[in-house]
């Protein structure tokens, strides 16, 4: 089918699906808007739940980062056929989405000194907890990688949120925060280190 | 009206799932089973039990639901859902489809989320107000939405003629807004949404899904 992959111009919510589709060449439109398009496609009523990202497929637009990651990996042959497997694979998405929404939560504090203090607090906490436990999860599933032997759309989703939040762009978030968690470090790293991706993340640097 | 359902039963490892004694994050799982005619074991915990099991360090990340598959302890309510609905034949197996079931889950989720965070509010007249903020506001605007999503689908359910977990999570969504027990939302919310009463209802109609009713 024809893809479009529809978001704003940085990684988000739709950097996991763009890598899915890169690493298993399945060609796809990588389509970036600014802020005055997105209000119009919004208005004009072309986005099924007025947010990005969607995906247009064959002219047809699905909202949800998720659904969205789950389509483009069976495309892209790194989503498992078996149904443990893919349970697996829906466990990491979970608890990265976990994860995520307790910085999400944060994003919406004014006080910058605030802020700081509430994600170390979450860092040194509830977060790091989380965060502890699913490295754990991912050791105890014994496998190369996230899942299986071989890369997953699990193991993209650990690379995205792992780069996400030690971008730098978040205030009180360390860069080195997941330098302690020795499966999600290795996972990521060996993403960062697929050849598509390498070229993937070169060809998108931003100066 | 459901997809080939006890074809996958005999390749069914034991299952067990864990949760509260309530509806919460597993009924969407137990019904899919049930449906399906996929055998499990519906274990019920009390608080102490689990805090016994959170502190053994069986719960993969400390939380319920959790599904015991051959002694693997897995959590994550989504991610149980996803292969309980494969088990019992309700989950499409063109990728498409299967994207349009997230797709469902996931607005549903965003719905809900919304409500959950009305949950901590400890004065009850900030509580209603807050839900009704919601109602007239992003809740309220998201479940119009995705009346107008599955309405777009253009299907007799939620993604497809028969039933598939998308229409067990809307049939539990609509179950939890009119229990009656959340002080500030109406019990008829959802009834001026025909195609998310329409999926609903075939589940509600659906005999395993009277039977467990009539159980629970």
């Amino acid at each position: 089918p024809s893809l479009k992959i529809i978001y704003f111009d940085s990684t988000g919510r739709a950097e996991a699906a763009r890598l899915a589709l890169t690493i298993g060449d399945v060609p796809f439109e990588d389509v970036r808007v600014k802020k005055e398009e997105f209000a119009e496609m919004k208005t004009s009523g072309k986005l099924p739940m007025g947010s990005l990202p969607v995906i247009e497929v064959d002219g047809k637009m699905v909202c949800q980062s998720a659904a969205i990651l789950n389509y483009t990996g069976k495309l892209a042959g790194l989503y498992p056929s078996d149904p443990f497997d893919g349970m697996k694979v829906e466990e990491v998405r979970g608890c990265l989405e976990d994860i995520g929404q307790m910085i999400f939560a944060t994003f919406a504090i004014q006080d910058l000194d605030e802020k700081i203090a509430k994600r170390k607090e979450l860092v040194d906490g509830k977060m790091g907890e989380k965060i502890a436990a699913l490295d754990k999860l991912l050791e105890s599933n014994g496998k190369k990688c996230t899942v299986s032997d071989d890369i997953t759309v699990a193991d993209i989703d650990v690379y995205t949120t792992c780069t996400m939040m030690t971008s730098g762009f978040l205030d009180g978030i360390p860069k080195d925060m997941f330098d302690k968690y020795g499966k999600l470090s290795a996972i990521s790293k060996a993403v960062a280190e697929h050849p598509k991706v390498a070229k993937w993340n070169a060809d998108h640097a931003k100066a | 009206l459901v997809l080939n359902s006890a074809a996958t039963t005999s390749h069914v490892p034991p299952l067990k799932v864990y949760y509260f004694n309530a509806m919460g994050r597993a009924e969407p799982i137990r019904l899919a089973l049930s449906i399906g005619g996929v055998p499990f074991e519906d274990v019920r915990l009390n608080k102490e039990q689990f805090a016994e099991m959170k502190s053994s360090g069986k719960l993969p990340m400390g939380s319920l639901p959790v599904l015991e598959v051959d002694g693997k302890m897995v959590c994550q309510s989504a991610a149980i859902m996803n292969y309980a609905s494969k088990m019992a034949g309700l989950y499409p197996s063109d990728e498409f489809t299967g994207m349009k079931v997230e797709e469902v889950k996931g607005c549903l989720e965003d719905i809900a989320q919304l409500l959950y965070s009305t949950f901590s509010i400890q004065d009850l007249e900030a509580k209603i107000a807050k839900r009704k903020e919601l109602l007239d506001g992003p809740m309220g605007q998201k479940i119009a939405a995705l009346n107008k999503v599955l309405e777009g689908n253009g299907k007799k359910l939620a993604v497809s003629d028969v039933i598939t977990s998308a229409d067990i999570e809307l049939y539990c969504f609509k179950k939890l807004t009119s229990a009656g027990f959340l002080d500030g939302i109406p019990t008829d919310l959802l009834d001026r949404y025909p195609k998310i009463m329409a999926c609903a209802s075939a589940v509600a109609a659906h005999p395993a899904v009277v039977k467990w009713n009539a159980e629970h």
